[in-house]
């Protein structure tokens, strides 16, 4: 079963993708913000792809990806904010982001997504 | 329900909710009160939001129930779908030996009356039989005839016919005997047809018919058995479709409902990017209410600062713009919403 790490400020947001992704069969691990999420990735935590916000509190998402690409090099990583400017696309694609997903986005298409990144998942 | 209020806004309020210096102008109380609305409006913007994400919590924790139970439901399905697969090869194996049964029953009554047409047969030879001791009983007395004959010209013969007499009595003993044994074998015959006839055309009959009709009735029901274990078959089949379906349908529903929820997190944001437009519009206000303090009447950068407060909001807010409600909306192509790199 593969494991997505979900990271996000907001509660509704995790809750909601958790139970999307668990129906469609995938191990989910959450948290709350980058510098969480960077701590649970030193503990040993190797998830098979990553979905972050982000505007978060702490550390935001784009300092998340440029911390987490120096542990996990080649795990795919999607943001999923409600910013939609092109310039920090362009930023997270230059820190090693995978794709950029605009929220609202429905569990069916998340999921088609991550088959896309994630072969064999 | 978290309803903490971000700590600029609280800092915020802390500075502005405190009361008018005395002696202050008319026209700053007046500026101060707006303020005071803006603090209760924003307060209260924040506690939408925070009853908004708590209702949004409950709403997801109560899919997450109804996904459980729907999980619990699909488990269910499978069981029952093994069950059903072991029911199926059962059923198959029972409607397999119904029709043995049914094909060997239908054919009973054809055999009984065929048993019974050899029966008729046997009964038929049985008394020709009987007619042949009848001709054996003739050929025995014209032997008798001629053995009498042989011994009156025997007798004719005098000395020379003696042995001849005594082989004509011993033709006639012959004679004698074949025609009792030919009358004792008539006889045997005439009971025996006499008690096959009167079984035959009595209990025997009637049981036979008896045994023709039910055979011929069970053969009907063991059809019917068998088309009602096709029609359990079918029906089973079709309530697994039906579930399975529905199923699916209640998982796509809750799939949907889990969706809607993410609307909440956007609505926050909003709420959360009116925060700052306000400070930066509080702070134009704040230099207005020091300048009015002061008699300072030269407000043209502040006009131009209050007037670019909208525009700028704007321009923050166009970086969040839904990508599907933007297209068509702004000129320019807009980013798509989900874009892989």
């Amino acid at each position: 079963m593969k494991t997505i790490f979900i990271i996000d400020d907001s509660a509704t947001m995790v809750m909601s993708l958790k139970s999307s992704l668990e129906i469609a069969g995938f191990k989910v691990e959450t948290a709350a913000d980058g510098e969480l999420a960077m701590a649970k990735i030193t503990a040993g935590l190797k998830p098979d792809l990553i979905i972050t916000d982000i505007n978060m509190p702490k550390m935001d998402g784009l300092e998340l990806i440029r911390n987490a690409r120096k542990v996990l090099r080649f795990t795919p990583i999607l943001t999923l904010t409600t910013e939609s400017q092109q310039a920090k696309r362009d930023e997270a694609k230059k820190l090693g982001a995978t794709g950029w997903l605009v929220k609202p986005v429905s569990g069916v298409e998340l999921v088609k997504v991550i088959r896309q990144v994630l072969p064999g998942a | 329900m978290n309803m903490k209020l971000p700590r600029r806004l609280l800092s915020w309020l802390g500075h502005w909710r405190k009361p008018a210096p005395a002696g202050m102008e008319p026209d700053c109380s007046a500026v101060v009160g707006m303020r005071e609305l803006d603090v209760q409006l924003m307060r209260q913007l924040c506690r939408a939001v925070g009853l908004t994400e708590q209702s949004a919590l409950d709403f997801i924790a109560r899919v997450g129930d109804l996904r459980q139970l729907s999980t619990e439901l699909i488990c269910y399905l499978e069981t029952a779908r093994v069950k059903s697969d072991t029911m199926q090869a059962g059923i198959e194996m029972n409607s397999r030996v119904i029709q043995e049964l049914a094909s060997f029953v239908q054919t009973l009554p054809q055999q009984i009356a065929q048993e019974r047409a050899h029966l008729r047969l046997l009964l038929q030879e049985v008394k020709s039989l009987a007619e042949m001791t009848d001709t054996i009983r003739g050929i025995a007395r014209q032997t008798e005839i001629l053995a009498i004959n042989a011994a009156i010209e025997a007798a004719r013969a005098g000395e020379a016919g003696r042995g001849f007499s005594v082989l004509a009595g011993e033709v006639r003993r012959l004679a004698n005997q074949s025609n009792a044994s030919a009358a004792r074998i008539a006889h045997d015959i005439g009971a025996l047809v006499h008690t096959v006839e009167v079984a035959h055309a009595g209990e025997f009959e009637v049981r036979a018919r008896h045994n023709e009709a039910e055979a011929g009735r069970l053969g009907a029901l063991t059809l019917k058995l068998d088309e009602n274990f096709l029609d359990m078959r079918q029906f089973y089949a079709m309530l697994m479709t039906a579930v399975t379906q529905h199923n699916a349908e209640l998982d796509r529903g809750i799939g949907l409902l889990l969706d809607t929820a993410q609307t909440q997190d956007v609505f926050k944001q909003i709420v959360d990017r009116v925060q700052p437009a306000i400070d930066s519009r509080n702070a134009v206000l704040a230099e207005l209410i020091a300048r009015l303090r002061s008699g300072q009447l030269d407000s043209v950068a502040l006009t131009a600062r209050a007037q670019a407060l909208a525009p700028d909001y704007l321009a923050r807010e166009a970086e969040h713009r839904d990508p599907d409600a933007a297209a068509g909306a702004a000129p320019g192509k807009p980013a798509p919403r989900i874009e892989l790199f």
